[in-house]
């Protein structure tokens, strides 16, 4: 692991430099380092993209990262800071978030409140809200994408999937998002599908921020469909009007939709208002499915209690004198 | 309007500086990426980057590239945007870099020189940046047919290996390649240069939410519940116009209205169609909606912009409409007027003679234009031993408004 500082951007008339000082991560076609911005020592993520030296040039994922975040500001949305080059590498300069939901969600020893659950599940809609209304799909929401600043607010982050809600006569690739959150829609193949895909995945991540543990947990995408229907009950032409027709639909096993008091029992915790915002995320037919705006203004966001402040929202539990830790959470959080 | 803050002249780190301990020092630049320039200022860095003597060759491998790249694009079956991405890029290429053209019996061509080269690294990643993912081999593949080359024949590399992009994965020198091979190289090393002439700007100064000209023609045209034929004949405008520098000047929605404006005040009524119109507004209903147009209010385009792309579509077709696409389908004498159909654009332009466009507001004199850093062939040298930093501008969210100020 390199502890060797190297600023980049070294221009005398600008004020804006960065500092790469230890890498925390490498995958297929980006390097992660953690770095500062030297004038405000503000913290920073570097992700340098190897390019050229791919057998298809600049990665997809690189380019709709760049793409779609310099597009989107938001609180809620990681925030790419800048874009550089360096000797054919390019270095995008990202916000520095040490944590992520999925750790908090693994992490036993913390005890989420119900007014946390909301609090974040609240972040990730605004985030989400951005991006639809930007007529962008993040396609691939899980927790180990939603980031956490050192003050508490929740970032959607890896645009490396994303792309803009396109024509409507243009077919949209289903192998999208991963199997845990992926919509019934996608897991039935469809070609064309909204941003209901992206509310089932905050749906199937509200659940998960519940239970503390993964709600639809496929093994395979088949299994995935199995463990899907078994939860929320296999769609029908009845509910989902035009369903058989999708590509994939055949030799489902029919189970039954789950009672309301199944689901109670389920989420025990959970309360009415809670439970009806979730079956609303979570409906099998993308067209009955609430969007980001019904989402947020949803009753269970202003019945008590109210959702937690973000510097008040529980942390990860920093073990003191262990640099290794923060890093490792670092390599993690990115998965490349 | 050009009062931004450019720093292209390589700087070095001043000794000065009290956090620097290196005494290596980078040539840096900043760049804030400008998607449109004004006609003076296109036509500054053609002067540049195109020899006086090249001028004519340079349009006549455009209308090529045009056609190869619309072949290719046919092939793939890609949507028509990613031919617009590319002949965007293309011709933001060739603003920024020196065109060289083809030379004819030179056995060893310096690959990224070749226009046709340089098209498929644009369409490579126009296809990319349109959501339209086929791999460099087959869309190498599907050019080099068009193109009679057989990319599989075996060739000894150049002996001079370029510095750029140079990843011979480690073979020896002596190794023979494919032309696909050699192909690939220089259209990987060209696809990072394209980069930087883009500066990283993927949504080409438009925000996302605006598409491509051809689907708003289109959709404008619906909107405004415009007639078949007319929506045909501008659509066919569009088609024109995708080969055009026009996608430099301004963005794609006022280029769509201002074809739109143009179509309704030309109104013909023989156009060849394949379908047959099921009813048709009268002349009266026609000008109707074009009185009604609200450029601002109702679609967004700054009224400064769609002047400029009017005159722009009118010169056009003043001068080469007898190589347009719309020629093909007009008869040639316009049974109205009796006259050919180019008379009808260059009445349609003396209606337009008091637009101003967008050179008379800005200071486009040869003096101002010397002086602004970014109009110059780009050099490649900074990024690749320095820095180099890209940025949007934040210009286009103020635009209209700057706009507005301008005329008023």
């Amino acid at each position: 692991m390199s502890t060797t500082t190297k600023t980049i951007g070294n221009d005398s008339k600008s004020p804006i430099k960065y500092s790469k000082d230890r890498k925390v991560g490498e995958g297929t076609y980006a390097v992660v380092y953690l770095g500062n911005q030297i004038s405000t020592q503000r913290k920073i993520a570097i992700k340098e993209i190897k390019t050229g030296i791919f057998k298809d040039g600049l990665d997809m994922s690189a380019i709709r990262e760049v793409k779609y975040l310099q597009e989107l500001k938001h609180p809620n949305v990681i925030e790419l800071v800048d874009v550089f080059s360096t000797t054919n590498n390019l270095n995008l300069v990202l916000e520095f978030l040490p944590c992520d939901l999925e750790v908090l969600i693994k992490d036993t020893t913390i005890v989420f409140k119900s007014a946390d659950i909301k609090s974040w599940l609240l972040m990730t809609l605004r985030g989400i809200h951005h991006c639809h209304r930007n007529f962008i799909l993040h396609r691939d929401l899980k927790p180990n994408n939603l980031l956490l600043a050192p003050d508490g607010e929740l970032k959607i982050a890896d645009f490396g999937l994303a792309r803009s809600l396109g024509n409507p006569n243009e077919d949209l690739s289903s192998n999208v998002v991963t199997r845990w959150y992926r919509a019934p829609e996608l897991l039935f193949g469809a070609k064309h599908y909204t941003g209901a895909v992206d509310i089932w995945s905050i749906g199937i991540i509200f659940a998960e921020l519940m239970l503390r543990t993964p709600y639809l947990p496929g093994k395979d995408d088949v299994d995935q469909l199995d463990v899907t229907f078994r939860a929320l009950g296999t769609p029908t032409e009845q509910i989902w009007p035009n369903v058989s027709n999708l590509p994939m639909y055949n030799a489902l096993r029919v189970y039954p939709p789950p009672s309301r008091q199944e689901l109670r029992n389920r989420f025990s915790a959970a309360t009415e208002k809670a439970l009806d915002l979730l079956i609303s995320m979570t409906q099998l037919d993308p067209s009955r499915r609430c969007d980001s705006t019904q989402a947020l203004l949803h009753e269970f966001f202003t019945e008590s209690p109210r959702p937690t402040e973000p510097e008040n929202l529980p942390k990860k539990k920093v073990k003191k004198s262990n640099d290794e830790d923060e890093s490792e959470g670092g390599t993690k959080r990115r998965k490349l | 309007m050009e009062e931004e803050k450019r720093e292209t002249t390589p700087s070095v780190m001043s000794p000065a500086d009290p956090g620097s301990k290196a005494n290596q020092s980078f040539p840096s630049t900043t760049q804030i990426s400008r998607p449109y320039f004004t006609s003076s200022e296109i036509s500054y860095l053609h002067s540049k980057s195109i020899d006086d003597n090249h001028k004519t060759q340079y349009n006549r491998t455009k209308h090529q590239i045009y056609q190869f790249a619309f072949q290719i694009v046919k092939q793939l079956k890609f949507p028509l945007r990613v031919l617009a991405t590319t002949m965007n890029y293309y011709q933001r290429f060739y603003l920024f870099n020196k065109f060289h053209p083809k030379e004819e019996n030179v056995d060893v061509v310096d690959l990224e020189r070749d226009p046709y080269i340089v098209t498929v690294a644009c369409l490579f990643l126009a296809s990319k940046n349109e959501d339209c993912i086929k791999k460099l081999k087959d869309i190498q593949t599907v050019a080099n047919k068009l193109r009679d080359i057989d990319e599989n024949k075996k060739v000894k590399e150049l002996p001079t290996t370029s510095s750029n992009g140079g990843n011979s994965n480690g073979n020896g020198s002596n190794s023979t390649y494919t032309v696909a091979d050699l192909q690939r190289k220089s259209i990987m090393s060209l696809e990072f240069k394209l980069l930087q002439i883009i500066k990283f700007d993927f949504n080409n100064g438009a925000t996302l939410s605006i598409k491509s000209s051809d689907e708003l023609v289109t959709q404008f045209c619906k909107k405004l519940d415009i007639n078949y034929k007319l929506s045909l004949f501008s659509w066919l405008i569009n088609f024109d116009l995708i080969s055009s520098p026009l996608c430099l000047s301004i963005p794609p929605h006022c280029i769509a209205l201002a074809i739109i404006i143009i179509a309704l005040n030309l109104k013909p009524k023989e156009l060849k169609m394949t379908h047959e119109l099921v009813d048709e507004e009268d002349d009266e209903q026609l000008n109707e909606k074009l009185e009604t147009i609200d450029s601002y209010g109702d679609f967004r385009c700054p009224e400064v912009l769609v002047n400029e792309g009017i005159i722009y579509i009118l010169d056009y077709y003043i001068h080469q409409y007898s190589h347009s696409i719309l020629n093909q389908y007009l008869p040639h004498i316009d049974a109205q007027t009796g006259k050919e159909q180019i008379f009808k654009f260059m009445e349609l332009k003396s209606r337009f003679n008091d637009l101003k466009i967008l050179n008379e507001y800005s200071c486009s004199s040869r003096a101002s234009l010397q002086q602004d850093n970014y109009l110059q062939l780009w050099d490649y040298s900074v990024p690749s031993k320095g820095t180099g930093r890209f940025m949007l501008g934040n210009k286009r969210r103020r635009f209209a408004k700057e706009l507005d100020e301008a005329i008023s």
